[in-house]
């Protein structure tokens, strides 16, 4: 169906949406290039039998979800640790509280840290509709195409999550029970 | 203006702004419900920031062309496969209707047609799915 070079086109056009998808999903940046080419691969053997009744998109975000979930499975099962704080990760010195002084820098790094962690303990289905919505900023209908899931449950899941994600930050800063 | 002496609105323009926030005003994003919704959308529509490989695209574009060969492999197998099933076809309806005495009668005559029938019918529904590939 489609040559190597618009192959090559396209990969390029979407490997950005795929590298961050799988960060954000998996939690783990150790293997996210294989992972990225596994996507790639699984989108070409695809395109063999591709109908064109969707969008190559919708199909390479469908792909890209189902690779992120069969490694969050895999390292559930080795019981690997997953790197939530991984000090190479740079995603936080992205965020606006990022820098200054060391106290402040570690204060929202540890909030950071604590919303990966967060971000983990969510359902799968709420953490794939909260990737989508915020981080790629893909419609309701879309992640409803996406996810074959009707328009409202994408909302709940996305509702739930939120919820679920300021509980347990909120949560950690409680003070710890401290024994006489 | 809460207890803690925060203006959540001051406090949520800086947060839009992308200004450092001090540790107390940290604090009170972490207890404050409007806040802390504030920094969640933020948190979470900020992009991690991934290294990918410049020649990415180039390397997984030049892994793919085995497997086309391969794939015309198998689609040269299947069109043996059709050529031959025409093959048999053309042979019994020669045979079958050609007057040779073993299968020259009334039954042999049904048998035939039943067997070419279902054989023309295969080739005719599997070749251009298999040619069309």
């Amino acid at each position: 169906m489609h040559g190597d070079t618009q192959f090559e086109d396209l990969i390029r056009e979407h490997q950005g949406f795929v590298f961050r998808t799988l960060v954000r999903l998996t939690g783990s940046r150790e293997h996210v290039e294989d992972l990225a080419q596994e996507v790639f691969l699984r989108l070409y053997r695809g395109l063999e039998n591709f109908r064109g009744d969707a969008k190559v998109s919708t199909y390479l975000y469908r792909i890209t979800l189902n690779v992120a979930q069969d490694e969050w499975k895999r390292c559930r099962r080795e019981q690997t640790h997953l790197s939530f704080d991984d000090p190479d990760a740079g995603w936080e010195d992205r965020l606006p509280n990022a820098g200054g002084d060391v106290e402040r820098t570690l204060s929202g790094k540890q909030m950071m840290a604590g919303l990966e962690r967060a971000l983990g303990e969510l359902s799968e289905a709420e953490r794939q509709v909260i990737v989508m919505f915020h981080q790629e900023e893909l419609t309701y209908e879309k992640i409803a195409e996406v996810l074959s899931l009707p328009l409202n449950t994408v909302r709940t899941h996305l509702h739930r999550g939120r919820k679920k994600l300021k509980e347990r930050l909120q949560e950690g800063r409680r003070p710890c029970a401290t024994t006489a | 203006m809460r207890d803690d002496g925060m203006n959540c609105e001051a406090l949520e323009r800086a947060l839009h702004e992308g200004r450092k926030l001090t540790t107390e005003e940290l604090a009170h994003v972490e207890s404050c419900d409007e806040c802390m919704d504030v920094w969640l959308t933020l948190a979470l529509e900020a992009k991690p920031g991934v290294v990918i490989p410049e020649n990415f695209a180039a390397r997984v574009a030049t892994g793919l062309p085995a497997r086309q060969t391969k794939r015309a492999a198998l689609r040269s197998n299947r069109h043996w496969g059709l050529i031959t099933a025409l093959a048999v076809l053309t042979l019994l309806m020669t045979v079958g209707f050609g007057g040779s005495p073993p299968v020259n009668s009334w039954i042999g005559l049904v048998f035939l047609s039943v067997v070419a029938t279902e054989i023309a019918g295969l080739a005719l529904w599997l070749g251009p799915r298999w040619m069309g590939r």
